[in-house]
């Protein structure tokens, strides 16, 4: 507890900085290209297409999901995916990538991953917008379930940042755990529901399994708010994985951290 | 002496570092709380009580535990037995470079390092000028620090240390680089902060510029204290344990 308690005193009273750096983490990220901030955006376009050709074009299997277009479904999970995506690699390096934030001047380390994840934030926020600016585009009118949107948004963040602290953490003390996280971001997108409808896979315990992992979790609230018209508290299965994922996310980042935190700066 | 008066404490502080043949040991006996298979002693047993507005320069050979104290009392690392108590604004010159963001210009990196430290946006503006003039950067100001020359992130990391009034001012040998100019200038630089009431603690190995900044003398050995009294006697102290080994 007063793990938890450091971890949010030092949050609070860093706000200032924290956002400070995030927002220098952003501009840093698309500065210098003579395209610049149009890359935010290329990026993502480019990924949609791809899958969009592979599965629709090539596949042909993309059709209609409850009545919604393949092109909006995919959309709808790929938009939260690419926050969720560079904060599941830039979280596990944060804490090596901002060495010189813990070894030459005094900061609070745990706040480090939050720096990445908000940067990640800021730019997934502008995505969103397009996301439902698209949805409008094509003939679907704002709902009163899209106000879910911020909602699942903020569970997403909340998750990653945890998640963000563990990996960076434990990335620091091994590299293996860094190749590792690369390694197995890829798999767990193509077993998320990103791509597909996970209640339609036959096996049960798959099924289960599926719905644990927090990408699948996140995309399903995108559709509820966006496509299906559910409500948080309506699938209670989606809500309490998420709060069973979350906790143990936590619980695993403040052990991390309280195991970690005074050795990072003699080995970093 | 009262509580408000002592800038920087340290109760029998020892920091130990340990040594594993490779990450993955390290990590499982880390997060498993087993002892280190082996481990190197950088401080040991240190007690220093330094009053505010004092100047003292830490003599010592390498691998004595400078560094370390230094970054201890910066609060980057930590003690793995005893406290160490510090009050007020630390600014450290750890390393030439310490603490820049290499994608940020140096005007971005005072601003950066400034609200890092806690220096409100405002108090950072009046100084720019200050730093700036200070640093001789010119049209790289604007510039990335990553294209720097060591020489020019040594003199911005001067500027901005000494500029943004510190309680405490760290210098670990960063006077000693530079032309002969630049060199003048940082020590007049020191001595103005200093006639400030600021407390400062000096790493070197010149005897010479310590005696003029400093009116104390602490000199380490294998991680201890070996010797701590008035600045000629240390730097005689010094001198001799240097010829002797």
């Amino acid at each position: 507890m007063s793990v938890l308690n450091e971890v949010i005193r030092a949050h609070l009273h860093y706000r200032k900085q924290l956002f400070k750096l995030a927002k220098s983490d952003l501009v840093k990220t698309y500065k210098g290209a003579a395209l610049g901030w149009a890359w935010a955006f290329i990026q993502p376009m480019i990924t949609i297409f791809t899958y969009y050709f592979a599965i629709a074009v090539g596949l042909r299997s993309g059709k209609p999901v409850n009545g919604c277009p393949y092109f909006l479904y995919l959309i709808s999970g790929m938009i939260p995916w690419f926050y969720m995506s560079g904060t599941f690699t830039g979280g596990a390096g944060s804490i090596r990538h901002y060495r010189y934030l813990v070894t030459k001047i005094r900061y609070p380390v745990c706040t480090i991953p939050t720096i990445v994840s908000t940067s990640k934030l800021m730019i997934n926020g502008v995505l969103t917008v397009v996301m439902l600016s698209i949805f409008v585009a094509c003939g679907y009118r704002p709902t009163i379930y899209w106000l879910q949107i911020p909602i699942y948004f903020l569970m997403m963040y909340l998750f990653f940042t945890a998640w963000a602290l563990f990996a960076g953490m434990l990335s620091v003390m091994s590299k293996d755990f860094l190749h590792l996280v690369q390694s197995v971001k890829m798999m767990l997108f193509w077993m998320s529901g990103i791509l597909y409808n996970v209640d339609k896979v036959n096996n049960h315990t798959i099924r289960t399994i599926l719905k644990f992992n927090p990408i699948t979790i996140v995309a399903t609230g995108y559709r509820h708010s966006l496509i299906n018209k559910v409500w948080i508290w309506e699938d209670l299965v989606t809500l309490r994985n998420y709060v069973i994922v979350y906790v143990v996310m936590v619980a695993l980042a403040l052990w991390v951290y309280k195991r970690l935190i005074k050795d990072i700066p003699d080995v970093l | 002496m009262s509580e408000k008066e002592i800038a920087i404490q340290l109760k029998n502080v020892s920091k130990k570092f340990a040594l594993f043949k490779s990450e993955n040991a390290r990590l499982k006996a880390m997060l498993l709380r087993k002892k280190p298979e082996k481990e190197k002693i950088a401080l040991n047993n240190v007690s220093l009580e330094i009053p505010r507005g004092e100047s003292v320069a830490l003599f010592g050979r390498n691998g004595a535990g400078k560094s370390t104290l230094l970054k201890m009392i910066t609060g980057v690392i930590y003690p793995t037995v005893g406290y160490v108590r510090v009050n007020g604004r630390v600014s450290a010159l750890l390393e030439l470079s310490a603490g820049f963001d290499p994608e940020l210009t140096g005007r971005e990196n005072i601003y950066f390092r400034g609200q890092i430290m806690g220096v409100s946006k405002a108090e950072i503006r009046e100084l720019e000028g200050e730093i700036i003039d200070f640093a001789e950067l010119g049209d790289y100001m604007d510039q990335p620090v990553r294209t720097y020359s060591s020489g020019m992130r040594a003199r911005l990391g001067f500027a901005i240390n000494a500029s943004i009034r510190p309680d405490i001012l760290i210098v670990d040998e960063a006077l000693s680089v530079g032309d002969k100019i630049f060199r003048k200038k940082c020590n007049a630089k020191v001595r103005e902060v200093l006639n400030n009431g600021t407390t400062f603690l000096f790493v070197t190995h010149s005897l010479a510029s310590a005696k003029s900044f400093c009116k104390r003398g602490v000199v380490m050995r294998h991680g201890q204290i070996v010797y701590d009294g008035d600045i000629d006697s240390a730097a005689d102290f010094y001198d001799r344990m240097r010829i002797e080994s």
